[in-house]
């Protein structure tokens, strides 16, 4: 039976981002919703960033996925810093999660 | 260029403000209505949330229930804002994407820059606090979020001139990692009204401005006209879409 991991994350930039991130055992990213009051041209790039993040199991993936906004305007938020937090929380929760250790701290 | 503006200041609910301003954006866009400036009230008082956020972390479920205030989720970006029907007055415009307005930073600072002249002209020393903001003192008196569609532009925001701020306070979150790099502890301290700062305000004074203001701004000469059978038929076309609890809890 495959276990949940829920996560969220509160990053201040310019603006506010917030990460909820649902983890798999099997260490994927099974979901992820990146909200915030910040601002996105075009507004639907985040959720196809989100959409090509569910699933990611590996920091390729991610990065790749962020390829998603390589044509848009964020304002507000630190998009690589965003992306290296996503990476982040997968690689610490997955490490953790694989030597049966407690999830550290972010 | 030649600014339409329309003063539609009776009031209406959010559904249906919200509503007008997509259909004025998708009738601009095709080409059916000229760029327009429209000023605007909220009645009832409502709140709106900005595109990308979550209702449990914009706003205060239990606080907008008990006071039956009603609340959507906006087609542009940005933070959540209390609108209050005998405080504060909204502008929207809609402009095609072209010439200094094809950089989003820069058409935000033009375009708010209305705000700024409108409230120096009345005698409030304001200032445009990128991204989208217009402070007085240090103090946000003005929010202003964007969107953008086939090359053209929907630009909305607040002016508030005696907003009741303990309601805003209670019926809006904002994140404590937000107000601490502000250097507040509360919504409260961080904004203001017009009100405050020049002791009391004539709307009609005040809507004069905040139009001859927008048309430095935009270098426009500006007509005035009324809202069009098509305008009102379109928007009550979207009013559906912004009273779904799909559309509010999007995220």
């Amino acid at each position: 039976m495959t276990s949940l991991r829920k996560v969220s994350l509160v990053l201040r930039y310019a603006k506010t981002a917030k990460l909820d991130i649902t983890l798999s055992d099997e260490c994927r990213v099974e979901d992820i919703t990146i909200s915030g009051d910040f601002f996105a041209y075009p507004e639907d790039s985040i959720e196809r960033l989100e959409s090509r993040i569910r699933g990611c199991g590996s920091r390729e993936c991610i990065e790749e996925a962020f390829s998603e906004l390589s044509g848009a305007v964020v304002l507000g938020v630190d998009v690589n810093d965003l992306k290296e937090k996503v990476i982040s929380i997968l690689e610490n929760y997955c490490k953790s999660s694989k030597s049966g250790e407690a999830a550290p701290r972010l | 260029m030649k600014l339409r503006v329309v003063l539609d200041l009776s009031g209406r609910d959010v559904y249906w403000q919200m509503a007008l301003d997509e259909a004025m954006l998708v009738r601009r866009s095709r080409g059916e209505i000229p760029s327009t400036l429209r000023l605007y009230r909220f009645k009832p008082c409502a709140v709106t949330i900005g595109y990308f956020q979550k209702v449990s972390d914009a706003v205060n479920l239990e606080f907008l229930r008990e006071r039956g205030i009603e609340f959507t989720r906006r087609i542009t970006g940005g933070g959540s804002v209390y609108h209050d029907t005998n405080g504060e007055v909204t502008y929207s415009v809609v402009l095609p994407v072209e010439g200094a307005l094809t950089d989003v930073l820069e058409s935000y600072r033009i375009i708010c820059s209305g705000l700024v002249y409108a409230l120096r002209g009345l005698g409030a020393p304001a200032e445009f606090a990128p991204v989208n903001d217009v402070v007085v003192y240090g103090r946000k008196i003005s929010g202003s979020a964007q969107t953008r569609r086939a090359g053209f532009l929907l630009q909305h925001g607040t002016l508030m001139y005696a907003t009741d701020l303990d309601v805003l306070e209670r019926a809006l979150v904002a994140p404590r990692e937000k107000l601490e790099s502000k250097g507040v502890r509360s919504i409260r301290e961080r904004v203001t009204t017009l009100r405050d700062v020049l002791g009391g305000v004539d709307v009609e004074r005040l809507v004069e401005a905040l139009v001859k203001g927008f048309a430095e701004a935009l270098r426009a000469e500006v007509y005035y006209d009324e809202l069009s059978e098509r305008e009102l038929r379109a928007a009550s076309e979207l009013v559906d879409k912004y009273r779904d609890p799909k559309w509010i809890y999007k995220r």
